[in-house]
């Protein structure tokens, strides 16, 4: 059965298997995606593709899958990457660490990311680990696009004051805090005025006296802060550094304008989820553990052909018997997923008389 | 599935020591989806739960029973068909 959310399609073409996604890859559409795998797999192409451009929403149970088909392929002795990554599936693989398990082929249009990224920020359940996962690959992608960008960094307010939470590099991370201790800068104003400030030469600058020498110690020449904005009001900045006087011009604030209104969608849809400052400990906590669960959850479907409910009864039955809490049960089912682990390390046969 | 008697659930909680928000967190935890009010209405009797949900708020309350040292004594969905035999 083929949910109707959910559809993909398998073309061949000189040895490498094009698996074209498009819909919302959820523990409903897994199985599907698990029978589509197989199939790819089992054609014996050595390379199997997967277009994730059309895929709006994927969590952790179809993740699962994901990875336990990448790894069925390279221990065949072939590849499965996946192309035109959105985002935030980027961002939930580098919170679950399978960032190194799932080739991804690199970003070469931020627009089209961009684009294809907004409806999936409204969708994902945004804890504080995948808003500041998500967050850092902005800041990583603004910089790789902006040719005069040395360092960029986003800040926001936490704990009732602001503070840099992604950083491309240390210098970066010392500049915001150079300003956040002498309460002066281009990221201060910007986040708190709601305004673009762009210095193009720090050597003439006179608008931050305290700020302006440390970051020039710093070798710093040009700064722009671009604010995060919401219905009218400042959320937080985008600030981006340069070694060279002049260097951020029009192409870069153009990019920066982009990249803050796409930071602010992703803040905006963690307060809409409000999980962001208000969140208790108890219950970020609670959503790390469902997202690991629901992966070993996919892991256990796809390996053992089983349908989602039956996969997590599985997962039940083994910290049932053994009295280990279920979520140590599936954090070693998600770690013998994972490419560090050596084969037989870590096994769950142990306690169950079969291997997950 | 085994009909446990309407407010067993309560019972099995207030025996666990568990307010209805902290059952209510370890249920989520573990990947259940039901809002902590129908939650109590489960565990009063008052709405049934399917059961992959009844088996997420039995464990809940088993894992709890583990941490003070005892064994899990809330039946799962499956427990009069087949008591401790394989699942798949």
């Amino acid at each position: 059965m083929t949910p109707p959310e959910f559809t993909g399609s398998v073309r061949m073409h000189d040895g490498v298997a094009l698996v074209m996604l498009a819909g919302e890859l959820d523990v409903d559409s897994a199985p599907f995606l698990s029978r589509l795998l197989e199939g790819a797999l089992a054609s014996g192409a050595r390379s199997v593709v997967l277009d994730m451009a059309l895929v709006s929403f994927c969590d952790a149970t179809g993740l699962g899958v994901l990875v336990s088909a990448s790894n069925r392929q390279r221990d065949a002795g072939g590849q499965l990457s996946l192309r035109a990554t959105p985002v935030l599936l980027r961002s939930l693989l580098a919170i679950t660490g399978l960032t190194d398990a799932l080739a991804t082929e690199p970003v070469t249009t931020a627009e089209g990311i961009l684009a294809a990224d907004l409806a999936a920020a409204a969708r994902l359940p945004l804890t504080r680990a995948v808003l500041d996962a998500a967050l850092k690959l902005v800041v990583v992608m603004s910089q790789s696009v902006m040719a005069g960008a040395d360092g960029v960094s986003i800040t926001l307010p936490r704990g009732g004051r602001l503070r840099t939470v992604a950083a491309s590099n240390d210098t970066v991370l010392q500049m915001d805090h150079d300003q956040y201790d002498t309460g002066q800068g281009p990221c201060l104003d910007a986040a708190t005025r709601g305004e673009l400030f762009n210095s193009s030469a720090l050597e003439s600058e006179r608008r931050w006296p305290q700020f302006v020498p440390r970051a020039r110690a710093r070798g710093i020449e040009s700064i722009m802060s671009t604010p995060l904005m919401a219905a009218g009001q400042p959320l937080g900045a985008l600030n981006v550094y340069s070694r060279a006087p002049a260097a951020l011009a029009s192409h870069e604030q153009q990019w920066a304008i982009q990249f803050a209104e796409h930071a602010s969608q992703v803040v905006l849809a963690a307060k809409a989820t409000s999980t962001a400052d208000s969140v208790e400990k108890e219950i970020f906590d609670a959503l790390l553990s469902r997202e690991v669960i629901a992966l070993a959850q996919g892991v256990v479907m796809t390996r053992r052909h089983l349908l989602p409910d039956a996969a997590h009864r599985f997962l039940t039955d083994i910290s049932r018997h053994t009295g280990k809490p279920l979520i140590e049960i599936c954090r070693d089912v998600v770690n013998t997923t994972a490419p560090e682990s050596q084969p037989g390390e870590r096994d769950t046969s142990d306690v169950r008389g079969g291997p997950v | 599935m085994t009909t446990p008697p309407h407010d067993s659930l309560n019972l099995a909680r207030q025996d666990a020591g568990l307010s209805q928000h902290e059952l209510w967190v370890r249920y989520f935890a573990l990947g259940g989806m039901t809002p902590a009010l129908e939650l109590e209405a489960v565990c009063h009797g008052a709405m049934v739960a399917t059961e992959p949900d009844h088996d997420r708020i039995a464990h809940a309350l088993n894992e709890r029973f583990t941490e003070l040292g005892r064994n899990h004594p809330v039946p799962y969905s499956e427990d009069s068909a087949d008591p401790y035999g394989p699942i798949s």
